[in-house]
């Protein structure tokens, strides 16, 4: 369904002229084997805890998802209304999986889960987006998380 | 979503990218990918398809124990479950499709929903209902009093009159769909085509948005005009419009 070329042309021409950046270096950590690593998520979706002030258009900060909250606490602010959120209203796994990382983490492909998550809004160019990466990073590393699995919306 | 892929493994962590756009992945490259072939909104396929998630993770993950890279890139290669309508699904009300719909209307038209809204809160235990901190009649009177043709004033002071209309239509299609998938397994199709054309919402944000765009009001156009109508519901109405 995410095929470019399944998508309306309208949604397809946006998609297909958006600039992306290119790298000249090429990054690459290997983590420990998968069987002992501790697994954290990083979102796009611009999550919010309920009560909290929602992502604002060009807010290009991030916000942590404690793994314990409560399903009924989360709510999803981005700023695209270009995306299925019915999906998410009926299972927030299809978003933040976190329960399957838990069975996961139980079946023993992965070591553990950790204790947060977080988010950001991925509209945002790129460029100004360099401030949350570190930060992120300095908190994933802090809280001993072997690789982090990137999911967007 | 490639971009932050690189930029955190640049700052040490080791990271596996699920992706949607697979031009996107391959221009930026980042470390480690997987595309999905799924719904933009749906990373992980079909909701409460437990089964189909984790192999969605387990794949991805796997790119984790192999030490080829950089880059890899890996294709899914199942479309997501349950995309297919589900025939048996009943929309839990229609409104008439044509005329201009107002605040008496959607008032009414709330009436009849919230009682499946609660429903179905109940049923599930949470909702995503709350963006905008004010609740669903308010939000329906503050929509309504749009529809004269200017801003409103925000009824809540955290958000501007722009963002208070940005995010309660937000609050207002998320009550509207939650409720009309209490019964059955409608596809986001289904929920979409029912939402835009057949209720008095649906009608009501399309007006806004032509009353927006048609104002000189900057901050009225640029929410009403971008973000209360998905981009190919309004290509759709135009090509209806044309034909």
């Amino acid at each position: 369904m995410a095929r470019l070329t399944d998508l309306h042309e309208a949604s397809r021409t946006r998609l297909s002229g958006l600039e992306c950046p290119s790298y000249e270096t090429q990054p690459w950590v290997q983590p420990r084997a998968l069987e002992r690593s501790r697994i954290a998520i990083v979102s796009s979706a611009a999550l919010i805890r309920r009560g909290d002030p929602v992502f604002l258009p060009t807010d290009a900060g991030w916000r942590p998802i404690p793994h314990d909250l409560l399903d009924n606490e989360m709510l999803l602010s981005h700023v695209s209304i270009n995306f299925d959120r019915t999906g998410f209203q009926q299972d927030p796994e299809v978003v933040l999986p976190r329960r399957r990382l838990d069975e996961l983490a139980e079946a023993g492909v992965i070591g553990a889960v950790g204790t947060t998550h977080y988010t950001f809004m991925g509209s945002n160019d790129p460029n100004v987006l360099g401030e949350t990466a570190r930060d992120i990073a300095g908190r994933l590393k802090a809280e001993r998380i072997d690789a982090a699995i990137l999911v967007p919306v | 979503m490639s971009a932050l892929a690189h930029m955190i493994e640049s700052h040490g962590v080791a990271t596996v990218l699920i992706g949607l756009i697979r031009p996107h992945v391959e221009k930026i490259r980042p470390p480690r990918a997987l595309w999905v072939p799924f719904q933009l909104g749906r990373p992980l396929g079909s909701p409460h398809a437990r089964d189909f998630q984790l192999r969605v993770l387990r794949q991805a993950l796997a790119l984790l124990e192999r030490h080829d890279g950089p880059v890899l890139l890996d294709d899914f290669a199942d479309d997501e479950p349950r995309t297919d309508d589900d025939a048996d699904w009943t929309p839990p009300l229609a409104s008439p499709s044509t005329g201009d719909a107002d605040g008496a209307m959607l008032n009414a038209e709330l009436e009849r929903l919230l009682p499946l809204y609660r429903r179905v809160v109940a049923a599930r235990g949470r909702t995503t209902v709350g963006l905008s901190g004010v609740g669903l009649p308010e939000g329906v009177g503050f929509v309504a009093s749009c529809l004269s043709g200017t801003l409103a004033a925000s009824p809540t002071p955290a958000l501007t009159d722009a963002q208070a209309l940005r995010f309660i239509a937000d609050d207002l299609k998320a009550a509207w769909t939650e409720a009309a998938s209490l019964a059955g397994r409608p596809s986001s199709r289904q929920l979409a085509d029912w939402l835009w054309e057949h209720t008095v919402l649906g009608r009501v944000l399309i007006r806004l948005r032509s009353l927006a765009l048609q104002s000189g009001e900057a901050p009225f156009k640029a929410v009403a005009g971008n973000l209360l109508v998905p981009g190919a519901r309004v290509a759709l109405l135009e090509a209806g419009k044309a034909s």
